[in-house]
């Protein structure tokens, strides 16, 4: 008996070595299943004798285990073999494109305005807005802008009727401010603003960022530092400035400021006509006849506004050559930012 | 404006280049564009003198003249008959290139070759007819450059004056500026005529009847003066700086105008009637005709120059064509005056004649000068024009202008300025421009304002003229202190940030179109009876009004791109639309809008995606998604009313309701509209919010909920239902019975057509319930699923499948 289970078991694990995952239950079937091989031994113990029974079922069961185990080690075996040549088959071409969630774009504009409004909240500036149509005392007179003045040449405007107007500057929402607020007073003002005017150079409607700091104290010095501060940030460190003196009638002193030209860095070039410099934007200390129109007190408080085109600085910052790339919206431009 | 180098040199005896002139000017705040220059292309011409004319055979308009140019002489083929031997000529040589790119080159003419041209005025640019090629002075050397044989090199400048600066539209405005500048003192333009000793009260005599409007009319007479070509380098100084000459006298008054900034007018005096000058407003509705032909009804406010009978001239702005100078002109009455600049300015504008002298009156001219301009250009006609001048100047100023006296405190201008500027450099800067102390103590000082500068009013202009010239870049910039911080808040701004940032992840790209468009366009949109905002003056008919609607710049957007090939369009734009609401300061309303469209395919080929047209679907998912994300509650979706929604497929279309309010819509495009833009592709969906209505429904407080604790429970329910039964009324249905168990809703499945009866439609439901507190039994999931059944079919006729 001994010895015929010892066949069986040996029998078994040779099987064991030919098996493949297919036949494998087949195989357990063999010698494990309901007329396997050592399942027909164990119907046999009763034809044994009684004391012989006890001894019997022992090697019996004995046998059973080194053959379970066997065939357990060859199913991990199997399994681990089958897994592994799943592995090695299914590979993939990691060089198809993937499913991308396409993520959209912001207009350059949006860009550069958001980085504006970045630079001047770290100085602690707030953001205000105004409308876009505007009353010509807004527009006009509250900035010392008289009717039949001829500073009124610098801006074309855009009528609704004759005391009504597209806004020409952004420069009105610091009057709004002013009016309702009471000293100290730091905003910065983004928007759209309108000037009747189309050519290469020129688009009808267009983007400003005006700013505004009013308080006891403030000097021509801190118009030069907050403006210094923010070319800086948004153009490059050591970039050159300088400040020219020209004239905004709701500013005085008044100001233009220039930057070297980021192109030939300051050495003269086609984008700024040999100069090495490029216009960039306009400022000054705010005119006492300003003050005069908010009520603040001329003696007491003193400040500095500016204004600057967005396209402009977008244009220098991304290399646009063609400003009415801005409101053409061809996707091949939009899909650049 | 323009003006010349030498010019400017004739008044300020300065040694700096064009350019370094330019450089100082703009520091000091005029800015200077562009430095040109001036009639480079004499390079090449030079003073040659004729040795030999001959008949050139077969010709008897062509000469063959021998030429010297004290290098050699050449033979030079000329059709101009003013010459004789001896004379000096100007000799373009091969080579030389004249006005209008002419380029000359050796050539043969009737069989002889001619090595290069003899040239008149005309070809060279200074005179608009020549009757034939300019003889020299005999004074000039022989194979000397032309243009420094006539003193006809310079440079042109160009000054960008502002507007508040009238008094640096002249050369002497520029010297005076370079003069306050370097401290170099200005020289003043001769103005001593040899005078006729006779009374010009026997000629002429002048009233003002409004000296408000003309504080000051002065006039000289000039008489027997020869109307001819003004001199070539008097015509050069002209042209440069862009007026064309006409006669001496017409060139003398715009010569004194450039060269001191006073607009002069000269009237033939045969034509004055009366010997009398009136300045008066008009009649309205009076006609008048300028010398330029053009007849002009007039205001009651136009200032007109009148004689004994008639009007002879818009006072500041031109001249009548019943009196100017002509070429039969003998006696010259000379106006030099003094105009109030916002009534000339305002004349200007409503007759719509733009000149120079009005763009000088609106600037304001210097009121003081005035008599010295006239003085100035009767010089120039009795030298340039053989006029005599008669003794004396009329000279009517009935409002003399005070001039102001403005104090600056040291300490202000040290405050102001942030700098601690040495108060006695600023005082010789104020001398330097001109202004006159008065009074002067160590801590203020007085000044009176020359009568000149018509922009200093107050202390705080001369601390700007002090800083320009001390130079702002000499100041150092400093950071203020952060006195000011602005209140954190989340307020309108960030919430559209984040729009933006939100629907651009949603793979939209931003658009930015005219706040302007066609009435045509705009009408097609009024979904809520408003009325146009249209603009008096328009650039064009398409940018005539401003828009109710972000949409229809969108929707040519992608008719451009389609144009462009770009056939899947994801465009967005943010931006405000307008409609007349007369309640508003302005009469305007303006609306914050957000707007999307989508068009062609939703992916972009892709082996993965099963290629789909874009749909309502689309646009409904991303504005439920940003809904959901700002806590919006009590959101609906309701047909739109096709009255209203003309350009929508009312069928696949929805308004936005939140708890009943409209705030926008979703819907695809109709076709007819897609037809009227030009857009070729179908389907064109969009969506459009109204952004100040949503930020008001936002709830802000985000309120953690605990995650649940108790396990959840789902349920598939398979439905067969009529094809016009809305989901909407099966969810609601499902929210009564299941409550507040009902933790969420799927649709899984959706079909129509085989295997199904015709007008209905399966629809497979996934419910997940939840119990907050307990763990939720099955009987009572099974009871409350029976009840949903039930009313399905009561209430919607639904069966389960």
């Amino acid at each position: 008996m001994e010895k015929k289970l010892k066949e069986i078991i040996n029998q078994a694990v040779d099987d064991a070595k030919t098996v493949n995952i297919k036949n494998f239950n087949q195989l357990k079937a063999k010698y494990l299943g309901k007329k396997g091989l050592i399942t027909e031994q164990l119907k046999k113990i009763s034809e044994q004798p009684k004391e012989k029974r006890a001894e019997i079922g022992k090697l019996l069961n004995q046998a059973k285990n080194s053959i379970e185990k066997v065939f357990q080690e060859t199913f991990n075996r199997l399994k681990r073999e089958e897994k592994n040549r799943k592995l090695q088959a299914e590979k993939i071409d990691i060089t198809l494109p993937g499913r991308e969630m396409p993520i959209g774009n912001l207009h350059p504009i949006t860009l550069v305005l958001n980085e504006i409004e970045e630079i001047f909240k770290l100085l602690g500036f707030d953001i205000a807005e105004g409308p876009e149509v505007e009353t010509d005392f807004f527009n006009f007179q509250a900035l010392n802008i008289p009717k039949n003045h001829p500073a009124r040449d610098m801006q074309d405007t855009f009528y609704i009727d004759d005391d009504i107007v597209l806004r020409t500057h952004t420069s009105p929402v610091q009057i709004r401010v002013m009016k309702d607020t009471n000293p100290p007073v730091k905003i910065i003002a983004p928007g759209k603003v309108y000037r009747c005017d189309m050519d290469m150079t020129h688009t009808p409607m267009f983007h400003q960022v005006e700013g505004l700091l009013v308080d006891e104290g403030i000097n021509f010095r801190h118009l030069k530092g907050v403006l210094e501060y923010f070319l800086k940030s948004i153009f490059y460190k050591d970039i050159g400035i300088r400040f020219r003196p020209s004239y905004f009638p709701f500013t005085e002193p008044s100001a233009e400021v220039d930057i070297e030209c980021i192109f030939c860095k300051g050495d003269g070039c086609r984008v700024c006509s040999g100069t090495g410099w490029l216009e960039i934007l306009g400022c000054g200390m705010v005119h006492p006849e300003v003050y005069k129109s908010v009520n603040y007190d001329y003696e007491k408080y003193s400040g500095f506004a500016f204004g600057m085109g967005v396209e402009r600085i977008a244009m220098l910052k991304y290399g646009i050559n063609d400003l009415r790339l801005f409101f053409g919206n061809d996707l091949r431009f939009l899909k650049q930012f | 404006m323009k003006i010349s180098y030498n010019w400017l040199k004739e008044l300020i005896n300065v040694d700096f280049t064009p350019e370094e002139i330019a450089e100082k000017i703009t520091s000091a705040g005029v800015e200077v564009n562009s430095v040109e220059p001036l009639n480079s292309f004499l390079k090449d011409i030079v003073v040659a003198q004729i040795e030999e004319i001959l008949e050139v055979p077969d010709s008897d308009k062509l000469s063959l003249c021998k030429v010297n140019n004290g290098e050699e002489v050449l033979d030079i083929v000329c059709g101009a008959k003013n010459m004789s031997v001896g004379d000096k000529v100007a000799l373009a040589q091969i080579g030389a290139v004249l006005p209008g790119n002419f380029k000359i080159k050796k050539s043969k003419i009737r069989g002889v070759v001619s090595y290069g041209m003899l040239c008149s005025e005309q070809e060279l640019g200074f005179a608009e007819n020549s009757p034939g090629i300019m003889i020299l002075d005999n004074n000039t050397n022989i194979g000397e450059n032309i243009g420094k044989a006539l003193n006809l090199f310079d440079y042109v400048i160009d000054y960008e004056i502002t507007p508040n600066r009238g008094d640096c539209l002249s050369v002497l405005g520029i010297a005076r500026e370079l003069s306050a500048i370097t401290g170099i003192p200005i020289q003043l333009p001769k103005t001593k005529a040899d005078e006729i000793d006779e009374d010009i009260s026997k000629y002429i005599e002048v009233e003002i009847e409004n000296p408000e409007l003309c504080p000051r009319y002065t006039a000289k007479f000039i008489k027997d003066i020869s109307i001819g070509e003004s001199p070539l380098w008097l015509k050069n100084r002209l042209i440069a700086v862009g007026l064309r000459p006409i006669n001496n006298i017409v060139d003398i008054t715009n010569y004194v105008m450039y060269e001191v900034g006073q607009p002069l007018h000269a009237f033939d005096y045969s034509f004055i009637e009366n010997k009398k000058i009136v300045v008066k407003t008009a009649e309205k509705g009076l006609k008048f005709k300028t010398l330029d032909s053009k007849e002009h009804e007039l205001y009651d406010f136009n200032l007109l120059i009148c004689d004994g009978k008639k009007p002879v001239a818009l006072a500041g702005i031109m001249g009548g064509e019943n009196s100017e100078v002509l070429n039969t002109t003998k006696d010259v009455l000379l106006e030099s005056a003094f105009f109030e600049p916002a009534n000339i300015r305002k004349s200007a504008k409503k007759l719509g004649i733009q000149t120079e002298a009005a763009y000088r009156f609106e600037r304001s001219i210097d009121i003081d000068n005035v008599p010295f301009a006239a003085n100035r250009a009767a010089y120039l006609m009795s030298k340039f024009a053989n006029g005599k001048v008669i003794k004396g100047i009329v000279d009517n100023y009935p409002l003399k202008k005070e001039k102001a006296e403005i104090n600056l405190r040291k300490k202000r201008l040290w405050s102001f300025t942030g700098e601690d500027i040495d108060f006695n450099k600023a005082k010789d800067v104020l001398r330097n421009l001109g202004f006159n102390i008065v009074k002067d103590n160590q801590e203020e000082v007085t000044v009176k304002v020359p009568s000149f500068r018509n922009d200093i009013f107050q202390e705080v202009d001369l601390i700007e003229e002090i800083l320009r010239i001390y130079g702002y870049n000499k100041i150092q910039g400093e950071l203020p202190p952060s006195i000011v911080y602005p209140e954190y808040k989340y307020d309108f701004v960030r919430f559209t940030k984040e729009l933006k940032e939100f629907i651009k992840n949603a793979g939209f790209s931003e658009a930015i179109n005219y706040s302007f468009i066609a009435s045509k366009d705009n009408k097609l949109f009024n979904t809520n009876n408003w009325d146009e905002v249209k603009l008096i003056n328009p650039l064009t008919e398409d940018l005539e009004v401003l828009r109710f609607s972000i949409l229809p710049g969108l929707l040519r957007n992608i008719r451009d791109n389609v144009n462009f090939k770009n056939e899947n369009i994801k465009l967005f734009e943010y931006g405000k639309t307008f409609y007349k609401d007369l309640d508003r300061e302005t009469g305007v309303g303006e609306k914050i809008e957000v707007a999307g469209v989508l068009a062609g395919d939703f992916y972009e080929p892709n082996w993965s995606y099963e290629k789909r047209k874009v749909d309502f679907f689309d646009l409904k998912g991303l504005v439920n998604s940003i809904l959901n994300k700002y806590n919006i509650s009590n959101v609906k979706f309701a047909y739109p009313d096709a009255d209203k929604y003309k350009f929508l497929n009312c069928n696949k279309s929805a308004v936005i309701l939140i708890h009943n309010e409209p705030v926008g819509f979703i819907g695809e495009l109709n076709p007819n509209i897609l037809e009227y833009f030009e857009i070729d592709i179908e389907p064109v969906v969009c969506f459009l919010l109204n952004v100040d209505k949503i930020f008001d429904k936002i709830n802000f407080n985000i309120s953690f909920k605990e995650i649940p604790k108790f396990p959840s429970v789902e349920r598939d329910l398979a439905l067969l239902m009529d094809v016009d039964i809305k989901c909407q009324d099966v969810f609601d249905i499902i929210k009564e019975e299941g409550r507040d168990l009902v933790e969420k809703i799927f649709i899984f499945d959706l079909y129509k057509g085989k295997g199904i009866p015709e007008h209905k439609k399966s629809v497979a439901f996934k419910i997940i319930f939840r119990d907050l507190k307990s763990t939720l039994k099955t009987e009572k999931v099974n009871k409350i699923i029976d009840r949903i059944i039930r009313k399905l079919e009561e209430k919607l006729k639904i069966q389960i499948r």
